[in-house]
């Protein structure tokens, strides 16, 4: 599935590393993720699990190389991102998206997701914040 | 004669007295049973947490002096190895520094819910539906439903079964609700591999503001095995509409956080 997607879009891999203001967070958060260090990928969606404790979008993009990669990108708690206007069907399979948010301390395609946008630059429904949980 | 009559008229007094008695006391109970229903009438509602209000000053000084404040209220987190004013066991501390935050993150671990010391100051909707007989407060965070006895009985004995939300008594002290608790199951404080022990003893104090828009509340507890000193959280929430939704806690994302 990768590989039929990898040659029907010419994906955009954009990964970019900046510096942001401190956040705190709450449960699994400051153990796994960065709170100065933010990531950007697009990429097409393979799956999207909206389910508590935290939703997780599994993102097929390329690397700096041209390598095919999947992204782990964590969310929020659903049960508060339903309030955010999400819900299990606000992304899709097989969608193109671009996801904002805080890197992995560990380097890998892992992050936490802040907001996402899809192909023309529009928000999808709300931004998310490390604090929510 | 004379000592029929004084008799009929102490009779009379007597029954006179009894009514005025009966009627006084009924009205008495009107006015405490009006009162409890006005309080719980101000408690009850969904609630979130609320930031950069101020504090309570006679709340605050119903607290045990020297108490150490715990500042994670709402969902900051402390990183693993800071306790921050709290004084830890050397078998506690021990425990803590040798936490695996990915142990926690399985198929199994992911969905065990952490008690009312972890639940009571996150950011998640809290709603309280009080009643004469008990109080009920439901969490979202993990579906928790705390029941808070308020028909005066005790806490059961040792062999109760420990839990995430415990045995909880409360009363009425004024405007304030105090509410005990005991038999916690062991859990996390900060999540950040601190744990407290299921002999934690809790004491959580809850008042309305005046213009019923803010609750107020202390949670302060004694755990000898895991702390030297007396710990406690202030907590502020908001009343907000709406209720409570179902958390419904799903293990596979263990099994997603595992398999990445």
């Amino acid at each position: 599935m990768l590989k039929k997607i990898s040659s029907t879009f010419i994906l955009l891999c954009l990964v970019s590393v900046t510096g942001v203001i401190p956040v705190q967070a709450h449960h699994s958060f400051s153990v796994y993720y960065d709170p100065e260090k933010m990531v950007t990928v697009s990429g097409v969606v393979e799956n999207f699990r909206f389910s508590n404790p935290h939703g997780i979008v599994h993102l097929e993009a390329l690397d700096d190389n041209g390598n095919e990669v999947v992204w782990t990108v964590e969310t929020t708690a659903p049960v508060f991102m339903a309030r955010r206007g999400w819900s299990k069907n606000t992304i899709k399979a097989g969608e193109q998206v671009t996801i904002r948010g805080w890197h992995s301390r560990d380097g890998s395609n892992l992050m936490r997701m802040q907001a996402a946008f899809r192909p023309d630059g529009s928000q999808i429904a709300g931004e998310l914040d490390a604090n929510d949980n | 004669m004379i000592i029929d009559r004084n008799f009929g008229g102490i009779m009379k007094l007597i029954k006179h007295t009894s009514v005025l008695v009966l009627v006084l006391g009924l009205v008495l109970q009107a006015g405490t049973v009006s009162a409890q229903i006005e309080k719980n009438s101000k408690l009850g509602g969904n609630w979130f947490i609320a930031r950069g209000q101020e504090r309570l000053p006679e709340l605050e000084n119903m607290l045990a002096p020297n108490v150490a404040f715990i500042r994670d209220t709402g969902s900051p987190r402390v990183n693993g190895g800071d306790f921050g004013d709290l004084d830890v066991t050397d078998a506690a501390r021990a425990e803590a520094m040798a936490w695996d935050p990915l142990a926690s993150q399985t198929i199994s671990e992911v969905c065990r819910p952490p008690s009312i010391i972890y639940a009571m100051p996150g950011p998640f909707y809290v709603e309280i539906f009080p009643s004469t007989e008990m109080i009920v407060m439901k969490l979202e965070y993990y579906d928790l439903v705390r029941i808070i006895f308020m028909d005066g009985r005790e806490h059961p004995g040792d062999d109760y079964p420990h839990t995430a939300t415990g045995h909880s008594v409360g009363r009425w002290e004024g405007d304030v609700l105090e509410v005990d608790t005991t038999h916690l199951h062991k859990a996390t404080i900060y999540d950040n591999g601190l744990n407290h022990s299921e002999n934690i003893h809790v004491t959580e104090r809850f008042m309305v503001s005046e213009d019923g828009n803010y609750l107020h509340m202390t949670q302060e507890f004694d755990d000898p095995e895991v702390l030297n000193n007396r710990a406690a959280r202030y907590v502020v929430y908001a009343k907000e509409p709406g209720h409570v939704h179902p958390y419904n806690c799903d293990p596979s994302y263990g099994a997603n956080i595992q398999a990445r």
